[in-house]
């Protein structure tokens, strides 16, 4: 004989909740401009936490580790040691 | 949703049955449907063994959720009728349940 259980066909026992699935505003770091991009002084070029990308010439750096140009020009990616990155503005008078 | 599917063999007599899925028409031991379809389909399945006195081929899933019945293929004559009666009603009662709760079960015929 079958037993009989009047779940059987029921979707499981709720299995408990989670305690993740919270998460925060993205903050939407990263470039701002690409490399070659004609920029204006004051100009935003990368977002970051840290110093994930060093300011080169022409670069200021925020109190959050924003990169900004200090000047006109064009922009710049480019190694800086053996492993990490800076970005530099060339006046594009210096470029040509 | 109950997938509930009726087994035929030409003679449009009964082979079986299969049931399949959940009702999610409640939490889990208040799923109304779900009782109502298990009730009938296990009891029926009870009544086959004791009324026909023969041992139908049962697959059942051991977390719930799916159940598939056979008829033995030599059951015959007067049992064979029984078991068919019983069949018929089942899906009858089944039906019923389909008619006010259809969201939640679905009887598909061959």
């Amino acid at each position: 004989m079958l037993r009989l259980d009047l779940q059987f066909f029921a979707q499981k026992k709720g299995v408990g909740s989670t305690k993740n699935g919270r998460d925060s505003e993205s903050k939407r770091l990263g470039a701002k401009r690409a490399d070659g991009q004609v920029v204006t002084g004051g100009s935003i070029l990368y977002r970051q936490r840290g110093t994930k990308v060093y300011p080169g010439h022409n670069v200021g750096i925020g109190g959050d580790d924003t990169l900004f140009s200090k000047v006109d020009g064009v922009v710049r990616f480019e190694r800086y040691g053996r492993n990490r990155k800076k970005v530099s503005v060339y006046p594009e008078t210096q470029e040509a | 949703m109950i997938e509930v599917i009726e087994q035929r063999n030409s003679n449009g007599t009964i082979k079986g049955f299969q049931m399949s899925g959940h009702a999610s028409s409640g939490p889990h031991g208040q799923d109304l449907v779900c009782a109502a379809a298990s009730a009938v389909s296990f009891g029926t399945v009870n009544a086959i063994i004791s009324m026909c006195e023969c041992e139908p081929y049962i697959e059942q899933s051991e977390d719930g959720g799916f159940l598939k019945v056979s008829l033995p293929e030599q059951l015959s004559g007067e049992r064979l009728n029984k078991a068919q009666t019983l069949l018929e009603g089942m899906f009858v009662s089944l039906e019923t349940i389909e008619r006010d709760y259809g969201q939640y079960i679905n009887i598909s015929k061959p």
